[in-house]
């Protein structure tokens, strides 16, 4: 019983904690959207946090499936008890949790909720933006403004000139692409990172089409998730845990990159079977799985 | 913990080695050009710099595993938590990360950038080369040799195997060795001897020493020289000086003297003497361009004059003179491929609360006498109110630089800026003339505000920046290179918004460099604790299969160092919005923490 409680207790932490560091990064990012250089920034936003949560929680499931295989990686005695907490939160979180997440989300979205926040153009730095760097030196009373364009591009003609502005106007345009600029400006993201999201992008969107889709379709999804639970099939490979969840960790991860290529990457065009796929592969980790706990066995 | 040494160098070795393997037979695909027999040197430099990025998850990765290893053996002892044995294995820890760190950090902050600027040398050089050679050819076509032999002895610099260098150095050899020395050749070649003389025209000499040179010139009925030094005595002299009475009677007598030479006799002395004292009368009332093309053209009309000592002196005198308000335009021939920085921009405020906006297309500089120059090209200046209104702008293809300190500029000038004293300012000169020949000028382009006055509008030849010099150079520094070292990030992340910039993002980058020591320690002493948590058991043999887990373990450390840096860099990004300047230390105060946390979650490991 025991057991069965600290699994409990890591997952729902886990879960939470995952998602409240994702929903954070989450909102930082889209409050930068709202930044102006040189204004103090406002930290907590609802809003930001909340569409966090719903774009974050599958990531959080993921990581919180994931901390519990470690745990029966390290804590290997109670084989059956283990086994099938694992497949219980495995079901749990595919059939509850993430379908409850699409559902929360869409609920969400139907609301109206107000505006995020006004963004305006700020003077006295520089931003570069339309091939050349803008700089304001006066916003007027009727809202157009005053300042300089250098050009360092050649996009006005000839590189190197430098324009005055005189009483332009912004328009909408201009101010998503400002807020844009700054994001990306400021914070360079890794080339790994930026694919990595990618990858989470792509899958998330296809699951949410494949709940959408019916039952059925859902349930050709969940392949997946039949996948990623046969990688813990790994866990009795070798005789050093941290070689097994090693192991077990870069199998998902090739399960996962596997998933993506048939969305988006080489397999494209086999995308239809893609469950026949993954369920063929889950047969055969289970298998070996199995065969590897007969010989490696157990022993304390 | 010899063995935890021995296990981690061995894979470090490994890793060292599998980094030039890649580079020497994975990379020499793509090379670019560079100059003969340096591709190995390249290719080396390549394969340091892969390996200097794969440092720190090497080092983390075999840093857990040979700590999994290291902690077999007396692991039971842990029954309590906070055990002895646990604080020896936690010295051992700490000793490992601390060096571990040492190099990461090393490697990451120094070394790399050095490797890289080498880099940049080596593909630049056959470019340099090739640039050289043809200014030099041409100069050589133009029959400027000064100027070709000085492109191709830097030529001969960069490889001194090169046939073409030698060929033009050899070629404007001959011709100057040929060529008779005259004065006008000595000026040529001092061209970029310039020395800033309207200082050191009376740097050495005080008032009496002056008058004594003006009344041994008036002896020998030298009025020319009698006047001049009389003329400096009073510029430096004031009114309580002694012989300040005696300077504005020898100075007015000289002139006299000067004025009441007799007009009818034509010798060619007397004519030397006419044209001699004209020019010297526009030096006198200050026009030193007019001075200084006379004097030009005195010792073009005949070389016996251009041996003449007033001719010779006073052309140095209106020449330095020139020179400290105006640039010659040919110094700028040719000097754009050799900018160090492009498309520099900033904005600066003046102490009344008007702003400038400054760009500047491309920055040379130079080493003239000791002093540093700079040439700005295409330099461009808006000025504005400080509403925001505009008020005029300055363009102008070339302009000179110089920096002095404040103080030699006038208490007026003085006044506008808030620095010290003793700070250097860049004095910007915005008009070229011709060197030789009188008639070309090339001046500034001004632009004013519908709402100026014609009265107000001023055509001044010359602009002092509102920043110090050294703040300037920081700012030249950032433009040129995308990533910045620590030093000038210090400098100028604590006031980037004087200047335009966004604090939020050069402080960030600032922080993240300072902290990433604390950083890792916390993540190196996490490790520990994973390692502990994965020990081998006691009887356990290390099994050769599980070397396989050394690179897999690398690749899945660095993700997470990945991952984890940017989320970090993003939370310094809001810190230092939220907080502003005070960032440094809220973070540093957070990591702190954070190690202190990570210490004791390891010293209350026990064996379960």
């Amino acid at each position: 019983m025991k057991v069965v409680f600290s699994f409990a207790a890591y997952y729902f932490l886990t879960l939470l904690t995952s998602l409240i560091i994702s929903a954070g990064v989450f909102m930082v990012v889209s409050d930068l959207t709202l930044l102006v250089a040189g204004q103090s920034l406002t930290f907590f936003n609802l809003n930001f946090f909340l569409q966090g949560i719903f774009y974050s929680a599958p990531f959080a499931v993921f990581l919180a499936l994931g901390i519990l295989i470690l745990y029966s990686i390290v804590h290997r005695e109670k084989v059956i008890l283990n086994l099938f907490s694992v497949i219980f939160f495995f079901i749990f979180s595919w059939l509850l949790v993430i379908p409850g997440n699409f559902i929360l989300k869409e609920k969400y979205e139907q609301h109206e909720h107000s505006p995020a926040g006004k963004l305006f153009v700020q003077t006295g730095n520089f931003f570069y933006e339309d091939g050349g760097v803008y700089y304001f030196s006066k916003i007027e009373a009727n809202g157009t403004l005053d300042g300089v364009f250098i050009d360092l591009t050649g996009i006005t003609g000839e590189a190197g000139t430098i324009t005055r502005l005189d009483n332009i106007s912004l328009d909408e345009n201009f101010i998503d692409r400002y807020a844009e600029n700054l994001i990306h400006t400021s914070i360079k993201v890794p080339s790994f990172l930026m694919f990595g999201i990618q990858v989470y992008t792509t899958l998330c969107e296809n699951a949410l089409a494949a709940w959408n889709n019916g039952v059925l379709s859902w349930l050709m999804f969940i392949s997946f998730a039949l996948l990623l639970f046969s990688c813990s099939a790994f866990k009795n490979i070798s005789s050093w845990a941290l070689a097994d969840f090693i192991v077990v960790a870069t199998v998902s991860l090739l399960a996962v990159l596997l998933n993506y290529n048939f969305y988006d990457g080489i397999f494209v065009q086999y995308a239809d079977y893609l469950w026949l796929v993954n369920s063929a592969v889950s047969l055969l980790f289970i298998i070996t799985g199995i065969v590897l706990y007969q010989v490696k066995g157990r022993k304390l | 913990m010899k063995k935890i040494f021995g296990i981690c160098f061995s894979y470090f070795a490994v890793g060292f080695v599998a980094c030039i393997c890649i580079s020497f037979f994975l990379l020499n695909k793509s090379v670019p050009a560079l100059l003969p027999g340096k591709t190995p040197v390249y290719l080396f430099l390549q394969s340091l710099l892969l390996f200097f990025r794969i440092v720190p998850p090497l080092l983390a990765s075999v840093f857990l595993i040979s700590l999994a290893i290291y902690f077999k053996s007396n692991s039971e002892k842990a029954q309590m938590r906070f055990s002895p044995v646990m604080a020896g294995h936690f010295k051992t820890v700490m000793i490992v990360s601390i060096i571990f760190v040492f190099i990461m950090t090393l490697t990451q902050q120094v070394f790399t950038p050095v490797v890289k600027r080498q880099t940049e040398n080596l593909t630049r050089a056959p470019i340099l080369l090739e640039e050289y050679i043809t200014q030099g050819n041409a100069c050589l076509e133009e029959e400027n040799y000064s100027l070709a032999l000085r492109y191709g002895a830097q030529a001969f610099k960069i490889n001194p195997e090169n046939k073409d260098a030698q060929t033009i150095i050899d070629s404007a050899n001959a011709v100057l060795k040929a060529m008779e020395p005259s004065p006008l050749l000595a000026l040529e070649n001092e061209k970029n001897d310039m020395v800033f003389r309207a200082h050191s025209e009376t740097e050495n000499e005080t008032v009496t020493s002056l008058m004594k040179k003006a009344r041994a010139a008036a002896e020998t009925g030298n009025w020319l020289n009698a006047h001049y030094f009389s003329e400096l005595a009073l510029a430096i002299g004031d009114e309580k000086d002694v012989n300040f009475e005696e300077a504005k009677r020898l100075s007015s007598h000289a002139w006299n003297n000067l004025q009441a030479a007799p007009v009818a006799m034509k010798t060619k002395d007397q004519e030397l003497f006419e044209k001699k004292k004209d020019a010297y009368r526009s030096l006198s009332a200050g026009d030193n361009i007019d001075a200084y093309y006379k004097f030009l053209e005195i010792s073009y009309e005949d070389a016996a004059w251009s041996y003449d000592p007033d001719v010779k002196q006073f052309l140095e005198v209106a020449r330095a003179r020139v020179e400290s308000q105006h640039f010659f335009i040919d110094e700028t021939d040719r000097i754009e491929s050799f900018e160090s920085s492009s498309d520099v921009y900033f904005s600066a405020n003046h102490k009344d609360g008007n702003f400038d906006v400054v760009f500047i297309r491309g920055v040379t500089p130079m080493a003239q006498s000791g002093k540093m120059v700079q040439y700005l090209r295409g330099f461009s200046l808006y000025s504005f109110d400080n509403s925001g209104n505009f008020v005029k702008s300055i363009k102008v293809p070339y302009a000179k630089m110089i920096s002095y300190p404040l103080e030699s500029f006038g208490k007026e000038i003085q006044q506008d800026f808030s620095f010290e004293k003793k700070d250097n300012v860049p004095f910007i000169m915005l008009e070229s003339i011709d060197r030789n020949h009188r008639g070309k000028i090339i001046s500034p382009e001004y632009e004013y505000s519908e709402f100026i006055s014609d009265t107000e509008k001023r055509t001044e030849k010359y602009v002092i920046l509102p920043v110090t010099t050294e703040d300037f150079n920081t700012i030249l520094e950032s433009s040129s290179e995308s990533s910045m070292n620590v030093n000038s990030l210090l400098k100028i992340a604590p006031k980037a918004d004087k200047f335009g910039f966004s604090k939020e993002i050069l402080g960030a980058s600032l922080i993240e460099k300072i902290t990433y020591p604390l950083f890792m320690m916390i993540m190196l002493i996490f490790f520990a604790s994973v390692a502990w948590n994965f020990r081998l058991k006691e009887s356990e043999l290390f099994k050769f299969i599980w070397i396989f887990m050394l690179p897999v373990g690398t690749i899945i450390v660095d993700f997470l160092f990945q991952a984890v840096l940017a989320v970090s860099e993003l939370f310094i990004y809001v810190l230092i919005g939220v907080t502003g300047n005070a960032a440094i230390f809220v973070e540093t105060g957070i990591l702190i923490t954070a190690l202190v946390l990570v210490s004791v979650f390891f010293l209350c490991r026990k064996s379960s």
